[in-house]
């Protein structure tokens, strides 16, 4: 078959039109969703908390600091839902997405593990604490947040290089400065912030 | 310059191209990829067919909340069929 020079022109530029669409659905369809339900989580979970941060749970002579009872509703909701999205929505199936997601189980599992080997010399008492419970959230909001580094570096967005690195800069932020607004901080900041990517995510993959 | 005639059609072109593009081993669900190349499904199966019989890229069928999902994902005969057809249409391009 006789080619011109501009049949190929105009061909080569089809294929970096098509290559370059299927790149962002394989990014983000399906994830624009995740991000929004772990916004809405965030949202749900330092909102409640900010308001019921004088609840106390009493366990009989025992008692400790129970501000964050929402996250043990919101969080396994959200995995819920992220399984459930992961698998009904997303456009494309690959090895590396299965490996992303061992990695996240992973993650848990390794920070898990380093509170039992440390629990000998972990003040528990001081977590029960109010103060004690804010810092061992926003302990816990880090790992997520380096991985969303870790990824956005490694080819899935750059814009997850500058959400983790943002929403840990707004923890740390929170934290230190602002310690009596950090609940409320962070359901703008974090929650306000994953939401926002679930948007951006999906305009990127509604424009492919 | 003789293209590979299979790969040289607009819709295939495309189709290839989408599926090159994603990490070796992926696949692409069908429903995406008619609504990434703006084609109607009788078409897009047609053009799939066409592929698939010249051993360019495969079809798995997958049960998805118990709906019947088709995923396509391009062959490594395919992957370097595209490869040699780029190199082609680039060498007809006036060299820099």
């Amino acid at each position: 078959m006789e080619s011109t020079q501009r049949d190929a022109s105009q061909a080569l530029q089809d294929i970096e039109q098509a290559g370059e669409k299927a790149k962002r659905m394989s990014l983000y369809k399906g994830a624009d969703l995740i991000y929004m339900v772990w916004g809405v989580a965030w949202l749900i979970g330092f909102v409640v908390q900010h308001f019921s941060r004088d609840f106390t749970l009493r366990f009989g002579d025992f008692s400790m600091h129970g501000s964050g009872w929402a996250w043990n509703i919101v969080v396994p909701i959200a995995i819920i839902l992220t399984l459930i999205i992961g698998r009904r929505r997303s456009a494309v199936q690959s090895a590396v997405d299965k490996s992303i997601g061992v990695f996240w189980w992973l993650l848990f599992v390794y920070f898990a593990l380093w509170v039992t080997v440390l629990s000998p010399v972990i003040d528990f008492q001081q977590l029960y604490t109010a103060e004690g419970q804010r810092v061992l959230l926003a302990g816990i909001i880090l790992v997520p947040m380096f991985a969303y580094v870790v990824m956005g570096l490694f080819g899935y967005g750059r814009y997850m290089l500058w959400l983790g690195l943002g929403i840990t800069a707004a923890n740390v932020f929170g934290l230190l400065v602002i310690p009596n607004w950090y609940y409320l901080w962070m359901a703008v900041m974090g929650g306000g912030g994953l939401f926002a990517a679930g948007i951006f995510a999906r305009q990127a993959w509604r424009r492919a | 310059m003789e293209l590979n005639e299979t790969i040289h059609q607009p819709v295939r072109l495309r189709i290839m191209a989408a599926l090159v593009a994603l990490d070796p081993g992926s696949t692409f669900n069908f429903v995406d990829l008619r609504g990434l190349l703006g084609v109607t499904d009788g078409n897009l199966g047609a053009h799939i067919l066409k592929l698939e019989e010249a051993g360019y890229i495969s079809t798995k069928k997958k049960f998805i909340a118990r709906k019947p999902c088709t995923f396509i994902g391009v062959t490594s005969k395919g992957r370097a069929a595209f490869e040699e057809y780029v190199d082609s249409l680039k060498a007809i391009l006036p060299q820099k």
